[in-house]
């Protein structure tokens, strides 16, 4: 093989690799900073997480409370759907009917504070009008 | 043959004690039949299939009239309508009338409601798949026309 050709050869795959490099960091723009986007604010999704996901998240066991919410499948859920947990998740939590007593006699640090409660009713309300306006 | 006796004149004497009847008028501007004003076909199915329990006015049975059959529905309907009275509908604010007609659709979904033991002696309150999915539609329907208000 002549020296030249041998050259031109690995000159075209310095181009290629080079090319292949900026492409992919121009594909790095379109990588979303969450990559998963998020369904609760944080400080709400701390609350839910500590007292409602071991039975209402993907993974519990319980069909019943699975049917009656999965905060993991949160964003599937229809509008109308969200609208009525919502006033669902700031009622239960109000009245004491969840978490349930005897989850909370197994896990006592799962007891919500009533500014957690508070936090989270505000938080349902906000989100309902915000769902009826549309947004 | 006496403790027979004693048993019917408690009977007897229970009869005197009947609890009041759940059969005030219709609230024109409460009542979600009267609010939403459904097709008749509608209308009927629900009025048949719930308003018995959730709702100011009762259809009673003739084995109404006997005590203590009478509190045992009695306690039933007071329970029906502590969780949901159609006859308030009127009065709830928005999210909460989303609530009831989304909640609606997922109780005949999963077969909680009707009751199944009120479904033995109620034979027109058993709906069929088909009524199932054309109140479904009816109440999301519904629920989308209150969002949009």
């Amino acid at each position: 093989m002549p020296h030249s050709l041998k050259h031109g050869i690995m000159k075209k795959q310095i181009v290629s690799i080079i090319m292949a490099g900026i492409l992919f960091l121009f594909l790095q723009s379109f990588i979303p900073e969450h990559p998963e986007e998020q369904a609760f604010p944080d400080e709400i999704g701390m609350i839910l997480k500590s007292a409602c996901y071991d039975c209402h998240s993907t993974g519990a066991t319980s069909e019943k409370a699975l049917n009656a919410i999965n905060f993991s499948d949160w964003e599937t859920y229809r509008l109308t759907k969200k609208i009525s947990l919502l006033g669902d998740i700031c009622k239960m939590v109000e009245e004491g009917k969840m978490p349930p007593k005897k989850y909370l006699e197994h896990k006592p640090d799962r007891i919500m504070s009533e500014v957690q409660k508070k936090l989270l009713c505000e938080w349902t309300k906000k989100e309902t009008d915000k769902l009826m306006q549309g947004e | 043959m006496i403790s027979g006796l004693v048993l019917l004149a408690a009977l007897l004497i229970l009869q005197f004690f009947k609890p009041e009847k759940n059969n005030a008028p219709v609230d024109p501007e409460r009542d979600m039949l009267a609010v939403l004003a459904p097709q008749e076909h509608i209308w009927a199915l629900i009025r048949n299939a719930c308003y018995d329990c959730h709702s100011n006015q009762t259809i009673y049975p003739w084995y109404e009239k006997f005590s203590p059959v009478s509190w045992y529905l009695h306690k039933h309907i007071q329970d029906g309508k502590e969780d949901l009275n159609f006859s308030d509908y009127g009065q709830m604010d928005q999210a909460d009338r989303i609530g009831v007609l989304v909640d609606f659709c997922d109780v005949l979904d999963a077969g909680t409601m009707p009751l199944q033991s009120y479904l033995l002696l109620h034979k027109d309150a058993r709906l069929s798949q088909e009524e199932k999915e054309t109140l479904c539609k009816w109440t999301e329907d519904e629920a989308l026309k209150v969002m949009r208000e």
